[in-house]
């Protein structure tokens, strides 16, 4: 018999490090999910990227059993990672914290345009170099 | 116990928003974030809340605003207490058959005729691993039947539900000891061994395996590669002659990484057990020469 879907469940959360506190044991536990299971399967498939902050989207059927997919990590954290950096700046107007360049916007753009509500790749650009700016990021062509 | 309290922080904001904002306030030490259509949920537990990282918040949220004027940053807050979120996959559990000897049984089900003359582990798992329900419990419990003798004395590093320390007992071992960072879990396993009459042998602490020297005969690990990985030197000096290392929570495609680590090593691997994507193995100390 075929598996119906519940309900879908979006967190970000750190790689390899899923426990069931919040917000995974909330958001789990409501759908009946068995959240130990979620856990123990989410950090072994992750385990490779500790230090980043990792999207999943969980799919829950009617049996209570699931799946799930991560997605890359938010843009603000690929931006981090571009500029090799592992945080932003306290006053971004001010202090400049690192440096990204075009190309690598373009690069963080084109991965994470289907989140994004943008028409082409220019405006996805448009909105990674804003984040970059907010978080004291200058942006190099 | 006190249960702890936690904080969250929810914004209303399109979706584009929340995939620009989430990775900058990951930085702000939350645990985690959960989006539902336009709703994004950041959380935190209250003691780790203060001062500074409100102000940090707020500095974040009017930089972005300068860039997204549109973006409505408005949010509210709200605290909430710890509870055993799993309750409701816990009342759909049944027993499981988690080796051709043992069956896990959860305290509202009811012995069947087919359980008789089986070992039965008495697990109520609220919030901690170790039900019986993952692959990684049974395969460690498969290994643990196998290889534990009368009168070994146990060590369990990671005991969640308490439930392979519980079945070493149960299988002759004349003490085990779990170590787990999670109080949660402590309380938990320590409910479950009293469950199980075996309080006397089993005896829980709070803590990483690293902060106790004892010795033991055989060592079980269910966590992941990681930290089996960084715990293995410790865990094989912690052995006695001829003891017994039983490592599980490993994918069975992490399997080589593992048998690399040990050259070089004093361990020797003699029995690998898989189901479905998992794997666990079990390792001697015996000096190979």
């Amino acid at each position: 018999m075929a598996k119906k879907v519940v309900g879908f469940i979006k967190l970000q959360i750190p790689a390899g490090q899923a426990n069931p506190a919040p917000p995974v044991g909330p958001a789990l536990g409501q759908k009946g999910v068995n959240i130990m299971e979620f856990c123990k399967q989410f950090n072994a498939r992750t385990k490779d990227q500790q230090g980043l902050i990792i999207p999943v989207i969980i799919t829950v059927f009617n049996d209570k059993s699931f799946t799930f997919i991560t997605k890359t990590p938010p843009a603000a954290t690929l931006l981090l990672r571009a500029a090799t950096l592992e945080k932003g700046s306290g006053e971004p107007n001010r202090t400049k914290v690192g440096k990204v360049t075009s190309k690598q916007v373009r690069e963080i753009a084109e991965l994470k345009m289907p989140d994004l509500n943008a028409s082409d790749v220019e405006s996805a650009m448009r909105m990674v170099a804003g984040t970059a700016r907010s978080m004291g990021i200058t942006v190099e062509e | 116990m006190r249960r702890r309290r936690w904080l969250q922080i929810v914004f209303t904001l399109p979706e584009w928003y929340q995939e620009l904002l989430v990775g900058q306030l990951a930085l702000l030490s939350f645990a985690g974030f959960t989006q539902e259509e336009t709703r994004l949920t950041c959380t935190i537990a209250k003691n780790r809340w203060n001062a500074t990282l409100e102000r940090r918040l707020e500095t974040l949220l009017s930089r972005f605003r300068a860039e997204f004027p549109d973006a409505d940053t408005r949010f509210s807050v709200s605290t909430f207490y710890e509870q055993n979120w799993n309750a409701r996959w816990e009342q759909s559990t049944g027993i499981v058959e988690a080796t051709d000897r043992i069956i896990i049984k959860p305290s509202w089900k009811k012995l069947r005729k087919k359980d008789k003359g089986k070992i039965v582990l008495h697990i109520d798992p609220k919030m901690s691993f170790g039900t019986g329900h993952h692959e990684t419990t049974r395969l460690c419990l498969s290994l643990l039947q196998r290889y534990l003798r009368e009168g070994m004395k146990v060590l369990d590093v990671g005991s969640g539900t308490g439930v392979l320390a519980i079945a070493a007992v149960k299988l002759g071992a004349e003490t085990a000891t779990g170590f787990d960072q999670d109080p949660w879990a402590v309380r938990n396993a320590q409910e479950n061994a009293k469950r199980n009459k075996v309080e006397g042998r089993v005896s829980i602490r709070n803590g990483t395996f690293s902060t106790s020297r004892e010795k033991a005969d055989l060592i079980l690990s269910n966590i992941d590669l990681p930290t089996n990985l960084q715990l293995l030197p410790d865990m094989l000096k912690r052995l006695r002659r001829a003891g017994i290392l039983i490592l599980s929570g490993l994918l069975a495609g992490d399997l080589q990484k593992l048998l690399d680590s040990l050259e070089h090593r004093n361990a020797l691997p003699i029995e690998f057990v898989v189901e479905n994507e998992w794997a666990a193995v079990a390792l001697t100390n015996v000096d190979a020469t």
